[in-house]
């Protein structure tokens, strides 16, 4: 080990491939891997798995799970009854209530986004009082991409009806020219539309999520200038933070008030995705 | 927000960590969701007497289904629907390749991968991993201290550099989500 790095434990190398350290003990575990390779192959060999987990598991979260649930705490509801039959008694009434909460949700999120905006504006344009202390923007990624990104949340009202599908079977003549935007893998998490916007190498793309919480996240690609791939990095500070990357010759961003396990992961589970992607 | 809506909202996460954790897959599972079930179930029956906030709510939910999952396991003798479902889906394994002639899918054998690992193990990696709990969240699930926890993760991730070494020796399989497309 090199002298002056400070020694690392077993469970600080888990806990960084896990996103499970803070601020202070990451940057000693990164320069402890650093200058131990033997070590920074097992910590990415976990991350890999744990990729691979995600991934492999991410259609799950996708698909609707009915409360089957017969009467209880609520007394509002009657009947007991188990499996498809209670998941079809609920599914009408559930579908209606979701509806009634959706609409909701965007006023409330409306009004949240409201101070947010104020907030990241303040945050983004604020001159930076030091550097990140996850280094500057990785290799070939402007600084300009992650600001845009962060104020893809400004004043985002999500258009009525105007969300659709994007997928078409011409994609597979063309090969892989655009960038992959997968959905993104966590629970909760519903597409309240689609920002487009001017980037620097041409057009950025955004998806903005909405939370149970009424924040919102916003997973934001456009094409880079070269193929290279970095690590992900983060700007700004966490819950308002953003985590970038590049990859296949694209620039990912997400921003959004989510904790930094929850970010981290979230990243890990797309770049997983993406490299998933095998363009058949 | 009422508690049906906050467990309608952890369902599918609960459901997803239910089959990873009895089947490898996340295709549906009897047993699994039959747990998940009864733990929706007995949580909403309880309702506000177990006075569940935040994120208590998920932690109950996740405390419940390991417990149950394991007297169900005891209940069998630790060899029941789990390890049966595991022989299903060791099919590339040499006990299982007189019964199952055709070749496993890349799912399988991943399933059959984490379906290798002991169950505790399973528990740990899945419930960090999969599901995105913290370390000291995920100890207070499983009833173990934190330095367990991660005993437990370490010797599952040993385990599966171990298996994924010898199943793919080149370069490992790509999982492909399929809900990814080329997009226009």
């Amino acid at each position: 080990m090199r002298a002056g790095v400070p020694p690392v434990s077993e469970e600080e190398l888990h806990g960084f491939a896990d996103g499970d350290l803070d601020r202070g003990r990451r940057e000693a575990v990164e320069a402890f891997l650093a200058a131990s390779p033997g070590d920074a192959a097992r910590v990415e060999t976990w991350r890999r798995q744990n990729e691979a987990i995600r991934a492999a598991f991410a259609p799950v979260e996708t698909g609707a799970w009915a409360l089957p649930l017969g009467a209880g705490a609520g007394g509002a509801e009657t009947g007991h009854a188990t499996g498809g039959q209670a998941e079809a008694n609920g599914s009408v009434a559930w579908r209606a209530r979701w509806f009634t909460r959706l609409v909701g949700l965007s006023f409330a999120s409306g009004a949240l986004l409201a101070v947010s905006a104020a907030y990241l504006a303040g945050f983004v344009n604020a001159p930076e009082p030091s550097p990140s202390p996850e280094g500057p923007a990785p290799g070939g990624m402007s600084d300009i991409f992650v600001t845009r990104a962060m104020s893809a949340l400004r004043a985002f009202e999500p258009p009525p009806s105007a969300v659709r599908s994007l997928s078409s079977r011409e994609g597979l003549e063309q090969g892989i020219a655009a960038p992959i935007l997968p959905n993104l893998p966590m629970e909760g998490l519903k597409l309240a539309g689609v920002r487009a916007m001017p980037g620097e190498q041409g057009q950025m793309s955004c998806l903005v999520y909405a939370t149970p919480d009424a924040a919102n996240i916003a997973f934001c690609v456009e094409k880079a200038s070269d193929p290279g791939e970095t690590v992900p990095h983060v700007s700004g500070n966490f819950p308002s933070a953003a985590i970038h990357w590049h990859q296949r010759g694209a620039n990912y961003a997400l921003v959004g008030a989510l904790p930094e396990t929850g970010l981290r992961n979230l990243a890990d589970a797309v770049h997983a995705q993406v490299e998933a992607f095998d363009g058949r | 927000m009422a508690l049906r809506d906050d467990l309608t909202l952890c369902a599918p996460r609960l459901c997803r960590y239910a089959r990873a954790l009895v089947t490898g897959q996340p295709g549906s599972s009897e047993l699994a969701d039959e747990l998940v079930h009864a733990v929706l179930q007995r949580t909403w029956e309880a309702g506000p007497a177990l006075r569940l906030t935040g994120r208590d709510l998920p932690l109950h939910l996740y405390s419940l289904f390991t417990e149950w999952h394991r007297e169900k396991l005891a209940a069998e003798g630790m060899v029941g629907r789990a390890h049966i479902e595991k022989e299903n889906f060791s099919a590339g394994g040499p006990r299982a390749a007189g019964n199952l002639p055709v070749a496993p899918s890349p799912r399988d054998k991943f399933a059959a991968t984490l379906l290798a690992l002991a169950l505790e193990e399973r528990e740990a990696l899945l419930l960090v991993v999969l599901e995105g709990f913290s370390y000291a969240h995920a100890a207070r699930i499983l009833n173990i201290s934190r330095t367990a926890l991660v005993l437990r993760l370490a010797s599952a991730r040993a385990k599966l550099s171990e298996i994924l070494a010898q199943e793919m020796p080149s370069r490992p399989a790509k999982t492909r989500p399929p809900y990814l497309r080329v997009v226009k």
